[in-house]
C-alpha cells in the first residue's frame, strides 16, 4: 500500500507541474527581457554616444574639458541606466569622464572603430556589468566617446517581471488546487466513507439481528447516478449478502458447537477463554459457558499437575500450539473439574489464525475415563497372559530337562552295562530295562513334541537328504514288528520321484514311522504299503484320492510329493474319521483297550504335516482298511550338498573330537560311544576348558575336527561356547554338534548363525549320533579320505609276541599283521592261557585283549605282574580293547600294562607300539601283484590294514567266509527271537571282520545292526539285516575270487608259519 | 487505492494539466510582452522634480520700486555654506543701499532658490526665475556644474537679454564663447588660480604636482588649468584622483589618497568643495602624508577651516598644517582696504540672516568670510552698474552699462574694468595659510621648498 491517497497524489502532480511551469516561465522571461532590454540599452547608449560625439567636435577642438564634462554630466544625469561616459581624444588621452576615483583601465583599454559605433560588454569595478558603446568623434580624429550602460536595471526589471509572473501563476495554481481538491473530494469522500463502513462492518460483530436487508443507518446510501453511487449500491448489496451469509454460518457454527459431544473452547494468546461450547462447560462441571469465558483456562483446568507439581502455562501443549504453530495432541493428561476432581482427557489443540497471524488456539477434548480403565485392564490381562505363557514355557523346558537328564543316565548306563560281561539273565533283564526306558523316552518325546508344536516352537530343518534312504530306514525299522505280525510291509517310490530333496528328514521319518506304526498296530492281517508319487506343486492334497501321475516335468527346484500309507486293518468309521486327529483320542475306548497306545502319534503326524505345508487325510472303510495320505512340496537338493551315502565310517577313524559336557555321566557315555567308532575323543567339563583345549590342539597342529557340545552348562552354555568358537578364526574347521536335554529355543537360523551343524536331543541314540556325525563330517565335503598310509617299516628285530585274543578274526588279523614284520606270534585264547604262556616261555611283548572269557586282560596282567615281582623281569603288556573309555586306560595302566591299543587294531599303531618295545624292524617289501578285484571292497586299504601282506589277506578272506556263515546264522536267529543283545553281538563281530576288508558299505550295515541291537530298537532290524546280507553277498564273489587266487610273489609266508597254541 | 489507476488515464490527466498551464502561460506572456514593449524601461525610476523656491511673492516680477535679482545656489546640503555666505555678504550691502533709498529709488532684492549644487534644479530654478519671477537679472549663481548648465538657457532667452552677474565660479565656459557674452565675472578664473599655485610650487622645486578634483565641470576645469600650467613648464601631472560631487566629510577618501601617494606626488592641488576636501586632508594626514595641499577659492575656506578645526580638536591632530588656500578676494582681515572696513562695518550693522524661506535653520552663519566678502563685493559692483545705468531699468540696457565700467575703485586696492571684449573684472589671486586658527596671507613659500 502506498501511503498516499488519491487526493494527495493528484496534488503532488499539480504542485510538480506548477513548479515546472514557474521554472520554465522564469527562464523564458529572463531570456526575453534580457534580450529586449539589452537591445534597448544598446540603442540608447548608441544615441547618447553618437550625439555626444557629434556635439563634442567643437569643444574638443577647443580643448575645453569643462564644457565636455558639463555635456556628459548632463547626458549621464538625463538618462537613466547610463553608468559612465568617457571622452578620449585622438591620442587616447582622457578629455572628460565620470569615474571616481579614477578611470578604470578596463574601460580605457577598449578600442574603437573610427567608422562606426561598436558595442562591448565590460565589467567595470564599482559599476558592475556594463554595455560599452563606443562612437568615434570625427571619424576617430577627434577621439572617441564611450557610453557605459548599466545592466543592473535589466536585472531589476527581470526580477520584477518574474515576481509579477509568479504572483499570477500562483493565483492560477491556488484556484486550480482548490478546484482539484473540491472535485477529488467528491470522489474520495464517498470512497473513504465506504472504506470506513467496510472496516466498521468487519470489526462489528455482524449486523444486529433481524431483517437480513437492514443495514445500519451509518452505512452510506447511494446518492445520484454516477460511478461512485453505483459503487456504493454494489457495496451495499454485497454487505447485505455477506452479513446474511455470515449470520447463517454463525448459526451453523453455533449449532455445531452446541451439538457436539466433545468439549471445545478457544483461547487467546494469553490462554484466556474466548469461546466454549456447552459440552465443554458440562464436562468441566460448570453451570454455563459464561462461567468459563475470559478465564485463564490453563490455570483453571490444567494446573497443577496431578502430583501437585506446578504446571507452568509455557509447558502446556496448548501454549506450544501457538509457539510452534502446529497442532498438538495429547491423551495422557487430565483436566481439573469445577468440583476439584480430575478427569483424564484426550485433547487436540489447533492454532487459530487471523490474517496469517496466530491469535490463539482451539482446543477440543473428550473425557476418556472409561477408555483409560479398559486400557489398564487390557494391559493387566495381557501382562498376566504373557507371564503365564512364559512360566508355561519355562516349566516345559524345565520338565524336559529334568526328565531327560535321568533318562539319559538310565539309557546310557544301561547301554554301558550291556557291554560288560553279564550272565544271560542279567543281560535279558537289562535289555528289558532298556526297552522300557526306550518306550518311556518315546512317549516322552511324543508328549514334548506335541506341546512344542502347540506352543508353536517346533522348528523344521531344511537340510538335504535322500528320500529313498530315509523311507527305507523308516520302513525297515518297523520291518521286524510287521514280520512278527505276519504282515507284508512294502515301500514303493515311483521311479520319477527325485531322490535328493531338502527338508527335515528326521521329522519326515518320524511321520512315516508313526503312520506305518499305526497301520501295523491296527492291522491284523494283510499288508501295509507305503507309496510316494509325484503330484503337481502347490497342491496340498485336499482333493485327489489317487496320487495323480505327473503329466509334465516338475517345476524346477520344487517337487510335489504325495505320500500314502495304506493298510488292510480295522478301518475307521466315517463319523470317527475327524475325531482320530484330535489329540489323545482313538476311535473308541475299546480300541484303546485292545490296541493300547496313546493316540498321540496321529495327532503329532497331523501337526507335523500341517507345519510342512500339507494336510493329513484319511480314507477308510471299517473292516476294509484305511489309507492315510498327504501331499508335501519340497525343494530339490543339489547332489553335491548331500552327505556321502553310504557314509564311510572310516573317515571317522582317528577323528579328533572334543566332548563338552558338565555332566560326568553324559560325558562318559559320549566318550565311550565315540571311541567305539574309533574316533579320538577328548572330554572337558565346561566351555572355558573347551576353548583352552581347542586352542591348544590348534596350536599343536592337530585341531579338533568336531566338537560335541552340551547345550545346558553352568558358567558358559553351549550356545555361547559355539559363538566363541565360531568367532575364533584359528578354530575354523571345527564342526559343532549340539546336544540338548531340554527344548532350547533354537531356531534353524539361530543354529546356522552359531555355526552349529546339527542339534540332537538327549538322550541321544547311538545310531542318531553316528548318523549326525557322519552327516556333519561327510557334509564337510572337502574331507578327502586320507591317502593310503605308506607301508609300515619293518621292525628292526623280530619279536616274540604273545597274542591274547578270543576273537578268531582278530587273532588272524593280529597274526597276519605281526607276521608281516617277521615277529613270532604265540596265540592265547583267554587270560588263563596267556598267563600260562608267560609262565612257560619268555615274550618280548604281550598283546592283551581286555575283554576275554575265563580271565580278562586286566586280571591276567595282574597275575603276570604278580609273578614277575622280584624276578626282575618285565614283559611288555599292551592292552587291546574295543570300547575304551577314558577310565579304561587308567584301569589298564593301573593293572600293570605298559601300553594301550584300541580295537580294531590299526597296523600303524600296532607297529609303533611294538617299535617302542623292539626298535626298528626290517622293512616290508610292500604289496605286490595284481590289485584284488571287486568294487565293494577297498582292496588297497584292506591290504594296507594287513601291512600289505596279500597272503595274509587271502587267508583272512577264507577265515571270514567261514566265520560269516556262522555269524549270519546267529544274526538271523537273534532277529527271529527279537534278541537285541544277540543281534548286537553278532553284528559287532561281523563288523570287526568286515573292517579288515575295508568293506565300508557292509561294515556300515553291520554297524547299524550293532547299534540297533544296542539301542534295543529292532524296528528296522530285518531290513538292516537284509541290507547287510545284500552288501555281503556283493562282497562274497570278490572275496571268493581273491581267496582262490594263487599266492603271488609277495606271498612268501605259508600260513603254516603261525603256531597255534591249544 | 494504490495501483487501480489505469496508466492511460493518469497520462491523460497529466498531459491535460500541462497543456492547460502552457496555454495560460502563453496567453499571459503575450499580455505582459505588449506591456513591456510599450513601456519605457526607465519609467518610474526617474526622480520627480522637487519644487524649490519660496512661495510666490505678492507683487509682480517687475514691480515699479523693486529691482529683483534671481539667485540659484546651494542653501542645503554639503555645500550650503557657500550659497548662504555669498547671499549674506550681498544682502549686507543691498540692505545698506536699500536703507539709503535704493538705487534710483528702487530697492534691490534677491530672489533665491536652492539648487543643492545640482545642475537639474539649477536649470529648473533659472527657468522659473526668468519665466515666472521675471527677475531683472541673474546674480550670485554658485558652482561650476550648475552655472555651466544654465548658460544655454541664457542664450535661449537671448531675446529677453537675461544676464548673469558675478557667478561664484572660476570656470572657463562662462568666460568664453559661445556663452561669454551673457555673463559678467568679478572673480579671477580657476585657470589663473591654479596657474598661480603651480608656478609657486615649481618655484620652490615641487615639480610632481597632482590633482584631486570633483568629477564635474568645475573639477575638470581646475584639472585642465593645472594641466595647462604644467604644460607651460613642460611638465605633466604626477597623478589625479576624483570624487563625486556631494561627497560628505564623513565619507572616506583613502582610495584617492592612496592613488596620489602611489603616484609619488610632492604637492596636491584640490579642486573641490569644503566637505570632500576636508575629508581628503584628514585621510592624507591620518595616513602620514604631509605634502602641501592647496585648495582653490571655491572650496569655502572658513567652512573648511571650521570642519578641520572640529576634527582636529576631536582627534588631537592639526589638520591645518601644510594647507594653502588660494583666494580671489583679499583677506577680510586686511583692514588697510576700505572695502574690507566697509564690509566689516555693514556685516556688523546688518547681520543678514540666511534666506528665511529656505530651511537652513541649523546652519550657523560665519561672522566674516572670504565668501561673504565676495558676495559683498559682487553686490557693490552690481549696485555701481545699476546706479550708472539709471532708469529706465530695462534689461537690454544692462550690458552696455556694465561694459562701460572703467577703473572703478571698489576699495580693494585694484581698479575694476569691464569691457565688451572682457567680462572679467579682476585677475588678482591671494594665497593664504592658517595661522592661529584663521587665514593669514602667505608670504613664505620657501618653507615648503625642496
Amino acid at each position: 500500500m502506498r501511503p498516499y491517497g488519491l487526493l494527495p497524489r493528484t496534488l503532488l502532480i499539480v504542485v510538480g507541474l506548477f513548479g515546472l511551469t514557474i521554472l520554465v516561465l522564469a527562464g523564458f522571461l529572463t531570456w526575453s527581457v534580457d534580450r529586449t532590454m539589452t537591445a534597448e540599452f544598446q540603442t540608447q547608449g548608441k544615441i547618447i554616444a553618437e550625439s555626444t560625439a557629434s556635439a563634442s567636435v567643437e569643444t574638443l577642438l577647443n580643448r575645453d574639458p569643462a564644457t565636455v564634462q558639463a555635456m556628459i554630466d548632463e547626458r549621464k544625469d538625463g538618462t537613466p541606466g547610463v553608468s559612465y561616459i568617457l571622452v578620449v581624444d585622438d591620442h587616447g588621452e582622457v578629455v572628460s569622464h565620470t569615474f571616481a576615483p579614477s578611470v578604470p583601465a578596463a574601460v580605457r583599454e577598449i578600442g574603437g572603430d573610427p567608422h562606426r559605433t561598436v558595442i562591448h560588454d565590460v565589467r567595470v569595478p564599482g559599476a558592475g556589468e556594463c554595455i560599452d558603446v563606443c562612437s568615434p568623434i570625427l571619424a576617430g580624429r577627434g577621439g572617441y566617446v564611450h557610453v557605459g550602460m548599466d545592466r543592473a536595471p535589466i536585472r531589476t526589471v527581470i526580477w520584477k517581471r518574474i515576481s509579477e509572473t509568479s504572483i499570477i501563476v500562483t493565483s492560477f495554481f491556488i484556484i486550480g488546487v482548490y478546484l482539484t481538491v473540491t472535485m477529488m473530494r467528491q470522489i474520495t469522500l464517498p470512497l473513504t466513507r465506504l472504506t470506513d463502513s467496510a472496516q466498521r462492518l468487519a470489526a462489528s460483530d455482524g449486523l444486529p439481528g433481524g431483517e437480513a436487508a437492514a443495514l445500519p443507518e451509518w452505512f452510506p446510501a447511494a446518492r445520484g447516478n454516477d460511478e461512485v453511487a453505483r459503487l456504493t449500491e454494489a457495496f451495499r448489496v454485497m454487505a447485505i449478502e455477506v452479513t446474511a451469509r455470515e449470520r447463517g454460518l454463525k448459526r451453523q457454527f453455533k449449532l455445531l458447537l452446541d451439538s457436539t459431544a466433545e468439549g471445545i473452547y478457544g483461547v487467546d494468546l494469553d490462554g484466556r477463554c474466548v469461546f466454549c461450547n456447552p459440552a465443554c462447560a458440562r464436562l468441566l462441571g460448570y453451570e454455563s459457558t459464561a462461567a468459563l469465558l475470559g478465564r485463564q483456562m490453563h490455570d483453571l483446568i490444567h494446573h497443577p499437575r496431578p502430583d501437585g507439581r506446578p504446571y507452568p502455562w509455557g509447558e502446556c501443549p496448548v501454549c506450544l500450539t501457538f509457539r510452534t504453530e502446529t497442532a498438538t495432541h495429547s491423551d495422557a493428561e487430565g483436566f481439573w473439574r469445577a468440583d476439584g476432581t480430575r478427569i483424564p482427557v484426550e485433547f487436540w489443540s489447533t492454532p487459530m489464525y487471523r490474517e496469517r497471524e496466530v491469535i490463539g488456539a482451539v482446543v477440543a477434548f473428550v473425557e476418556i475415563t472409561a477408555r483409560k480403565r479398559v486400557e489398564a485392564e487390557l494391559r493387566r490381562a495381557q501382562e498376566d497372559a504373557v507371564r503365564a505363557n512364559r512360566s508355561k514355557g519355562e516349566f516345559l523346558a524345565n520338565m524336559s530337562h529334568e526328565i531327560r537328564t535321568p533318562m539319559n543316565g538310565v539309557l546310557g548306563m544301561t547301554d554301558l552295562l550291556l557291554h560288560t560281561p553279564l550272565t544271560p539273565d542279567q543281560q535279558e533283564y537289562l535289555e528289558t530295562v532298556r526297552l522300557s526306558a526306550d518306550s518311556l523316552l518315546r512317549l516322552l518325546n511324543d508328549i514334548l513334541d506335541l506341546s512344542k508344536i502347540e506352543a508353536g516352537k517346533m522348528e523344521l530343518e531344511a537340510i538335504p537328504f535322500r528320500l529313498r534312504k530315509m523311507l527305507d530306514d523308516a520302513v525297515h525299522s518297523l520291518g521286524m514288528w510287521a514280520a512278527q505280525k505276519g504282515l507284508e510291509l512294502a515301500c514303493y517310490v515311483a521311479p520319477d520321484v527325485p531322490d535328493a530333496l531338502v527338508g527335515d528328514p528326521g521329522r519326515l521319518r518320524q511321520l512315516v514311522v508313526n503312520l506305518v506304526g499305526t497301520a501295523i498296530k491296527f492291522t491284523d492281517a494283510g499288508e501295509v504299503i507305503v507309496s510316494v508319487n509325484l503330484t503337481p506343486v502347490g497342491d496340498p492334497g485336499g482333493g485327489g484320492k489317487e496320487p495323480s501321475a505327473p503329466n509334465g516335468p516338475p517345476a524346477p527346484g520344487r517337487v510335489g510329493l504325495h505320500f500314502a500309507i495304506h493298510d488292510t486293518g480295522i478301518g475307521i468309521p466315517p463319523d470317527k474319521q475327524r475325531q482320530i486327529f484330535n489329540a489323545f483320542s482313538q476311535v473308541d475306548s475299546s480300541t484303546t483297550r485292545r490296541y493300547g497306545g496313546t493316540g498321540l502319534g496321529l495327532t503329532i503326524s497331523t501337526q507335523l504335516i500341517g507345519l510342512m505345508g500339507g494336510r493329513l487325510e484319511v480314507e477308510s472303510e471299517p473292516a476294509a482298511g484305511s489309507t492315510f495320505h498327504f501331499r508335501l512340496t519340497l525343494d530339490r537338493a543339489r547332489e553335491e550338498d548331500l552327505p556321502d551315502t553310504p557314509p564311510r565310517p572310516d573317515v571317522l577313524e582317528n577323528l579328533p573330537v572334543l566332548v563338552v559336557d558338565n555332566n560326568r555321566t553324559s560325558r562318559r557315555i559320549l566318550e565311550e560311544m565315540l571311541t567305539t567308532w574309533r574316533m579320538k575323543a577328548v572330554g572337558v567339563d565346561g566351555g572355558r576348558a573347551a576353548l583352552v583345549e581347542l586352542g591348544r590342539a590348534a596350536a599343536a597342529g592337530a585341531p579338533f575336527r568336531l566338537a560335541v557340545l552340551d547345550a545346558v552348562m553352568p558358567d558358559m552354555d553351549g550356545f555361547t561356547l559355539a559363538r566363541r568358537i565360531n568367532e575364533d578364526p584359528t578354530l575354523a574347521g571345527c564342526s559343532l554338534l549340539m546336544l540338548s536335554s531340554a527344548d532350547q529355543p533354537l531356531t534353524a537360523d539361530h543354529r546356522r548363525e552359531l555355526g552349529i551343524a546339527r542339534c540332537l536331543l538327549k538322550p541321544v541314540r547311538q545310531s542318531d549320533l553316528l548318523e549326525a556325525i557322519m552327516a556333519v563330517v561327510g557334509a564337510r565335503g572337502g574331507e578327502a579320505p586320507r591317502a593310503a598310509a605308506p607301508p609300515p617299516p619293518r621292525a628292526s628285530r623280530p619279536l616274540r609276541v604273545l597274542l591274547a585274543e578270543d576273537g578268531l578274526v582278530n587273532q588272524r588279523v593280529a597274526i597276519g599283521l605281526l607276521g608281516t614284520q617277521g615277529h613270532h606270534v604265540v596265540v592265547a585264547n583267554n587270560g588263563r592261557e596267556a598267563v600260562a604262556a608267560v609262565r612257560r616261555e619268555a615274550f618280548d611283548v604281550v598283546l592283551m585283549d581286555v575283554q576275554m572269557p575265563e580271565m580278562d586282560g586286566l586280571e591276567a596282567t595282574a597275575v603276570v605282574r604278580r609273578e614277575e615281582a622280584g624276578t626282575g623281569r618285565h614283559v611288555q603288556v599292551i592292552a587291546m580293547t574295543a570300547h575304551v573309555m577314558k577310565g579304561d586306560r587308567e584301569r589298564c595302566l593301573a593293572a600293570g600294562m605298559d601300553g594301550y591299543l584300541s580295537k580294531p587294531i590299526r597296523p600303524k599303531e600296532l607297529f609303533a607300539a611294538l617299535a617302542g618295545v623292539a626298535g626298528d624292524l626290517p622293512p616290508d617289501p610292500g604289496p605286490g601283484g595284481d590289485a584284488p578285484p571287486g568294487g565293494a571292497i577297498d582292496w588297497p586299504r584292506a591290504l594296507d590294514q594287513v601291512g600289505g601282506d596279500r597272503g595274509l589277506l587271502r587267508e583272512l578272506t577264507g577265515l571270514f567266509l567261514e566265520e560269516y556263515r556262522r555269524l549270519s546264522a546267529d544274526l538271523r536267529a537273534a532277529i527271529a527271537r527279537a534278541d537285541a543283545a544277540g543281534v548286537r553281538r553278532a553284528a559287532h563281530t561281523l563288523k570287526g571282520s568286515l573292517d579288515t576288508f575295508a568293506a565300508s558299505a557292509a561294515r556300515a550295515a553291520a554297524l547299524r545292526l550293532e547299534d540297533m541291537g544296542r539301542d534295543g530298537d529292532l524296528a528296522g532290524v530285518g531290513a538292516a539285516a537284509a541290507t547287510l546280507e545284500r552288501e555281503v553277498s556283493l562282497l562274497l564273489p570278490a572275496l571268493a575270487a581273491f581267496g582262490a587266487t594263487r599266492p603271488g610273489p609277495g606271498d612268501d609266508r605259508p600260513p603254516g608259519n603261525q603256531e597255534r597254541q591249544p | 487505492m494504490a495501483r487501480d489507476f489505469a496508466p492511460t488515464r493518469a497520462v491523460i490527466v497529466l498531459f491535460g494539466g500541462v497543456l492547460a498551464l502552457c496555454v495560460l502561460a502563453v496567453a499571459w506572456w503575450a499580455v505582459v510582452e505588449r506591456e513591456l514593449r510599450s513601456s519605457d524601461p526607465g519609467r518610474g525610476d526617474t526622480p520627480q522634480p522637487v519644487a524649490y523656491g519660496p512661495p510666490r511673492p505678492p507683487g509682480g516680477p517687475a514691480d515699479g520700486d523693486v529691482i529683483q535679482v534671481g539667485m540659484s545656489a546651494p542653501f542645503e546640503g554639503p555645500s550650503q555654506g557657500l550659497g548662504i555666505e555669498l547671499y549674506r555678504g550681498s544682502m549686507a550691502f543691498f540692505e545698506h543701499v536699500n536703507a539709503r533709498g535704493g538705487v534710483h529709488g528702487r530697492r534691490v532684492v534677491i530672489r533665491a532658490y536652492d539648487d543643492g549644487y545640482n545642475p537639474a534644479p539649477a536649470i529648473e530654478n533659472t527657468t522659473r526665475l526668468i519665466e515666472t519671477d521675471d527677475v531683472f537679472l541673474l546674480f550670485n549663481y554658485v558652482g561650476t556644474p550648475t552655472t555651466t548648465r544654465c548658460l544655454p538657457l541664457l542664450k535661449q532667452y537671448g531675446d529677453k537679454s537675461v544676464f548673469l552677474f558675478f557667478p561664484f565660479t572660476g570656470a572657463q565656459p562662462q568666460r568664453r564663447a559661445p556663452y561669454g557674452d551673457f555673463v559678467f565675472n568679478l572673480r579671477t578664473s580657476y585657470y589663473e588660480e591654479t596657474a598661480g599655485l603651480v608656478d609657486h610650487f615649481i618655484a620652490i622645486g615641487r615639480r610632481r604636482v597632482a590633482v584631486f578634483y570633483q568629477i564635474d565641470a568645475y573639477g575638470r576645469n581646475g584639472w585642465e588649468g593645472v594641466r595647462v600650467a604644467l604644460a607651460r613648464h613642460h611638465l605633466e601631472m604626477a597623478g589625479e584622483a576624483t570624487y563625486r560631487r556631494g561627497t560628505p566629510y564623513e565619507e572616506s577618501l583613502k582610495r584617492q589618497v592612496d592613488i596620489l601617494r602611489r603616484a609619488d606626488a610632492d604637492a596636491v592641488i584640490s579642486i573641490g568643495s569644503y566637505g570632500a576636501c576636508a575629508a581628503f586632508i584628514r585621510d592624507a594626514r591620518d595616513a602620514g602624508w604631509d605634502v602641501p595641499i592647496a585648495n582653490v577659492s571655491f572650496v569655502g575656506s572658513e567652512n573648511l577651516l571650521a570642519v578641520l578645526q572640529a576634527a582636529g580638536k576631536a582627534g588631537g591632530t592639526d589638520y591645518t598644517r601644510d594647507l594653502i588656500n588660494s583666494q580671489v578676494v583679499p583677506s577680510y582681515n586686511d583692514l588697510t582696504l576700505p572695502a574690507v572696513r566697509e564690509y566689516r562695518d555693514l556685516m556688523a550693522l546688518y547681520p543678514p540672516p540666511p534666506p528665511p524661506h529656505l530651511g537652513a535653520e541649523e546652519y550657523q552663519p560665519v561672522q566674516l568670510s572670504f565668501v561673504s566678502l565676495e558676495g559683498f563685493l559682487n553686490a557693490k559692483l552690481l549696485v555701481a552698474i545699476l546706479d550708472r545705468m539709471g532708469p529706465p531699468f530695462e534689461r537690454a540696457r544692462l550690458r552696455p552699462a556694465a561694459e562701460a565700467i572703467r577703473d572703478l575703485d571698489l576699495g580693494i586696492g585694484v581698479p575694476v574694468s569691464l569691457t565688451p571684449a572682457r567680462h572679467q573684472a579682476i585677475h588678482r589671486v591671494y594665497y593664504t595659510v592658517v595661522r592661529d586658527g584663521r587665514f593669514e596671507p602667505l608670504d613664505d613659500w620657501a618653507r615648503w621648498g625642496k
